[in-house]
């Protein structure tokens, strides 16, 4: 095999990783159906409908946090919704106690508070498909619904910042330049739902949201 | 591969994987008498022949989705993934028999006479698609370095 074909292979290989593997319940519905050598309509579905089902929390952090689940019930948006200022999740390369040293190329963070300085691999979100503040357990969450390519984008930003060691895997996630947080990313996030926790209360997670979508 | 798998890398999308491959998971169920010796191979084979007429149809009325490549990293092992993604998005990027025949070749491992077989097209299409589909990988990502290649039976 070629240099080329290699890159190509194992490109896919990426790709495919990026699915939600179907669960088990699916898995045996099919191999169940083999064994009776007859699969009804009904039953097909239902393995269809664990497949969705199975897209649920895989990944949490500590502190103000960064998770994923299969997101609050919305319907699907009809346009995106424009962000007042790019919200931009970057990798920290480096992390020290703060206060920041003059002329040094890091950055002041809070969440918690951190002298941070900003590695190359990054992605800038201008556009979603929906946001709002929940409750959950008492937690007020900000939830923003991704759009479809930003969603792979972060899936593979997430999955590959996951392998790497402190600080590379922490992802700061800045909005008007400002670090909301700097979260530690332990598990890629592959549903389109990405969720920020640890807002100090509901108002707090209100303010980002406006500053967000306006 | 796993048949989820599979329709990710056909359709770049979760959503639109748990789709195809419902429906043909509904398909191979109502032929399930014919058949029943060797249904995966069928729901794959519906998989395929589905993403590409699907896509076929669409393209004719939608927009491309044009996926934010990430920014230039600083260096080290930021730049081998960000070469990574751009790989990917130039794969997903390719019309859909193209990406098919790379699938089928690369990632199933499949021979081309098979790959033929699958798609319902002769051989010789099969390697143009190919060949046309690496070009495009090459001409969207020079930095990448990809050579040409030829395509074996």
């Amino acid at each position: 095999m070629s240099d080329t074909d290699e890159l190509i292979a194992d490109a896919l290989h990426d790709l495919a990783a990026h699915a939600v593997a179907a669960p088990s319940a699916a898995d045996a519905l099919w191999r169940a159906g083999q064994r009776r050598r007859r699969l009804s309509v009904l039953a097909a579905s239902a393995a269809a409908g664990a497949i969705v089902g199975a897209l649920v929390v895989a990944l949490t952090v500590g502190g103000l946090g960064l998770g994923h689940s299969g997101g609050p019930a919305a319907p699907a948006p009809a346009s995106p919704v424009w962000l007042r200022a790019p919200l931009v999740f970057a990798q920290v390369a480096a992390a020290s106690k703060p206060p920041c040293a003059v002329h040094s190329a890091k950055v002041l963070a809070s969440n918690p508070p951190a002298c941070l300085r900003l590695g190359g691999f990054r992605m800038t979100v201008t556009s979603i498909e929906s946001a709002r503040v929940r409750q959950l357990h008492g937690e007020n969450l900000l939830a923003i619904r991704l759009a479809p390519a930003d969603s792979r984008h972060f899936a593979t930003l997430t999955r590959e910042l996951a392998r790497m060691h402190s600080p590379r895997n922490a992802l700061a996630m800045i909005i008007g330049g400002h670090i909301l947080a700097h979260p530690v990313v332990i598990g890629a996030v592959t549903t389109r739902w990405v969720e920020f926790t640890g807002f100090q209360n509901r108002a707090a997670a209100e303010f980002a949201l406006r500053s967000l979508v306006g | 591969m796993q048949l989820i798998r599979l329709a990710y890398v056909l359709t770049g999308d979760q959503h639109a994987a748990e789709d195809l491959l419902q429906n043909a998971l509904v398909k191979a169920a109502a032929h399930w008498g014919r058949i029943h010796t060797a249904p995966e191979a069928y729901v794959r084979r519906i998989m395929y022949r589905e993403q590409i007429n699907w896509l076929r149809l669409r393209a004719r009325r939608r927009e491309t989705a044009m996926a934010q490549v990430p920014e230039p990293p600083a260096g080290d092992e930021a730049a081998g993934v960000t070469a990574r993604l751009a790989l990917q998005d130039a794969l997903l990027a390719l019309p859909p028999r193209r990406r098919a025949v790379l699938v089928l070749r690369y990632l199933e491992d499949l021979p081309e006479s098979q790959v033929a077989e699958i798609l319902g097209c002769s051989v010789g299409t099969v390697r143009s698609q190919s060949h046309r589909a690496v070009a495009q990988l090459r001409l969207a990502l020079p930095s990448l370095g990809l050579t040409s290649t030829e395509v074996h039976q």
